[in-house]
């Protein structure tokens, strides 16, 4: 695994926890929105380029 | 009116929204119409008029994790960018990108007053599909699967716009005022498995240059420079070029648009082609869907093996001279006639089932009838599948029933996967139910459970369709007993009680009215309105009399005449 790939996977579980935190105590606010697609964004480079196909499994 | 359309995926995708943005402008004179798209494919929006381009900086945001270890500054980042984008309060959002992140910076956007359509997300963070064609592409698009409604057509079905021809085609295509002249080749492809190989690319172009002397120029990006070096070395001629790597996309635009002919894999070119009115042939593989992102020029064709590498070269030739000269296509292909209309098999035999499946599904037409035993089997446990699930539903409502009835739904649950792994012709039906399960939205138990029986009752319907049907008689005697079985109970307002037994009435009176239009005087349609009706109206007492005094009778007398008939008929 590449040194970047590492960064990003770190900080995704971060993020993840810290996301989950705000839910449980404020619910789905601006906030998690926020989180939320950054996480998205770390996700996609982990996998490959955003194609359409890629996200149909994704909830 | 200010209007918003993401569009995160790549060039090919942001080529085949190109007609939605020209219908919107259209559809909405004088709106104010943003386009957001990836920073690194940003210049595929380059040369599209009158349009505001926001770039999405994926890298921007990603640096201070790479370089820092720094989230914080990411999400900061982040920020920077999208508030200014929630701040100009979009009227229309439209979610071309049906990614999860989209769907969460589609939510993020919106706001008391716009309207959104593609992917977003419900109030408690769930995807939320708000508009009926992102369902139908959940469910049915991708590689591998039977869909065979164009991506371009897609993309505006779900923006509410109908693409009218003009709006496949560039206004303004450059060159137009010179003839045509030449073919432009792309040897390459987004990826390695969906190219051609060196070796028959070069027995295809030298095939080619034998039989015509149009210039060909050789077109493809930097990484693709070593693969035309050695197609050019083997291949080429005074009459071929190699600007493999040497332009731009604008110049791209320019080639194509100047060019009689197009020959290449799936990837961007084909889509320019289109929007240049450029005839492409088009090498196609089951690594891509061709009816989903083919090329859309009428008269173009695609040549189709299930492994690229087992397409002719000399073929790939022979159709391109054919092209050239205006000479119908006399070896097997898919054309392109017009616009609309979606590719026409030419000495190709196609299997249609499934596709056919998808019609009967989404836009009403009769179901294809099961060509196989397996088909018929996968139906049928579709259909028990779905009567067990109903079952476990009605059982809720006791207390002490619910756990065991969760673990059987859950268990049914995983059960639908199989039963289209094992038969994948039926599996636009299984995408189908789940996804109209997966758009059950947040609500309270009893409309969750509502909606959850509707679903499945649903699929009950379609299954019923191709299930094994007994004899006509004993499904009317079979009905008749079920009306006078649930009439006296539902005049007592038991309706749970034979709750079980009426959802098998409504599904053997949907199987009887696929083997004739009548009951005696009663149409089936009018005997479904009137036991849907009442339901949903908790009519009971009209039900029972209905089930009791019209219906039951009804078939009686079905069932009398048709002994007498047969009486008649022996004697």
């Amino acid at each position: 695994m590449s040194d970047s790939e590492e960064k990003l996977k770190a900080s995704l579980l971060r993020l993840q926890m810290t996301t989950q935190n705000v839910i449980k105590t404020r619910g789905y606010t601006r906030e998690v929105k926020t989180l939320k697609i950054l996480e998205e964004t770390i996700r996609e480079q982990l996998t490959h380029a955003n194609t359409r196909s890629a996200t149909r499994q994704i909830r | 009116m200010r209007i918003l359309v993401l569009q995160l995926a790549r060039f090919g995708d942001i080529y085949q929204s190109w007609p939605t943005f020209q219908a919107l402008k259209r559809k909405h004179p004088g709106c104010e119409l943003h386009v957001l798209v990836r920073a690194r494919f940003q210049e595929g929006m380059a040369g599209f008029p009158g349009v505001t381009v926001h770039a999405f900086p994926t890298q921007e945001f990603l640096r201070p994790i790479l370089e820092a270890d720094n989230t914080e500054s990411a999400v900061e980042s982040l920020l920077s960018f999208i508030l200014p984008l929630a701040d100009m309060k979009f009227d229309l959002i439209v979610n071309l990108s049906f990614s999860p992140m989209s769907s969460y910076l589609t939510d993020f956007l919106n706001h008391d007053g716009a309207e959104v359509k593609g992917y977003t997300r419900h109030a408690d963070g769930p995807l939320q599909i708000p508009d009926d064609t992102s369902a139908y592409f959940y469910a049915q698009v991708g590689i591998d699967r039977a869909n065979r409604y164009h991506i371009t057509d897609v993309f505006a079905a779900v923006a509410g716009v109908d693409l009218l021809d003009e709006d496949y085609v560039l206004a303004e295509r450059p060159g137009r005022q010179v003839a045509r002249d030449g073919i432009v080749v792309h040897l390459g492809a987004s990826r390695a498995d969906k190219t051609y190989s060196p070796e028959l690319w070069i027995q295809a172009l030298t095939a080619l240059t034998k039989n015509t002397k149009e210039r060909i120029v050789l077109v493809g990006s930097n990484d693709e420079r070593k693969l035309s070096e050695t197609v050019f070395q083997q291949a080429g001629n005074s009459r071929m070029e190699n600007r493999v790597g040497e332009t731009s996309l604008a110049q791209l635009f320019s080639l194509i648009a100047r060019a009689k002919l197009l020959i290449g894999a799936d990837s961007a070119p084909v889509h320019i082609a289109t929007l240049t009115g450029t005839q492409v042939l088009n090498l196609s593989s089951a690594k891509v869907n061709f009816w989903e992102t083919g090329p859309l020029t009428p008269e173009s064709r695609i040549l189709y093996a299930k492994d690229l590498q087992h397409l002719k070269p000399e073929t790939v030739a022979s159709h391109a001279i054919e092209m050239l000269n205006g000479v119908v296509a006399t070896e097997p292909c898919f054309v392109k006639d017009s616009y609309r209309e979606p590719y026409r098999a030419t000495g190709i035999e196609l299997n249609n089932f499934s596709w056919k499946l998808i019609e009967a599904l989404y836009t009403g037409t009769p179901y294809p009838t099961a060509e196989t035993h397996e088909d018929k089997i996968a139906f049928q446990r579709l259909y028990e599948l779905a009567e067990l699930a109903l079952q476990q539903l009605d059982r809720w409502q006791f207390v002490s029933s619910q756990n065991m009835a969760a673990k059987i739904l859950d268990q049914l649950d995983s059960l639908l996967p199989d039963i289209a792994k094992l038969n994948p012709r039926i599996e636009p039906v299984v995408q189908w139910f789940q996804t109209q399960r997966l758009r059950i939205p947040p609500g309270t138990d009893d409309e969750t459970l509502a909606r959850t029986r509707s679903a499945f009752q649903d699929l009950l319907w379609v299954a019923a369709v191709y299930r094994q049907f007994g004899n006509l008689n004993e499904e009317m005697n079979k009905a008749i007993q079920l009306c006078k079985e649930c009439a006296p109970e539902l005049r007592e307002y038991n309706f749970n009680q034979v709750n079980g037994s009426f959802q098998t009435l409504l599904s053997t009176v949907h199987e009887l009215s696929r083997h004739s239009t009548k009951v005696a005087e009663l149409n089936w349609s009018s005997v479904l309105h009137e036991l849907n009706s009442s339901l949903e109206k908790q009519d009971f007492i009209s039900l029972a009399d209905f089930m009791q005094w019209k219906l039951a009778p009804a078939l009686e007398r079905t069932l009398n005449e048709k002994e007498t008939f047969s009486q008649d008929v022996l004697s």
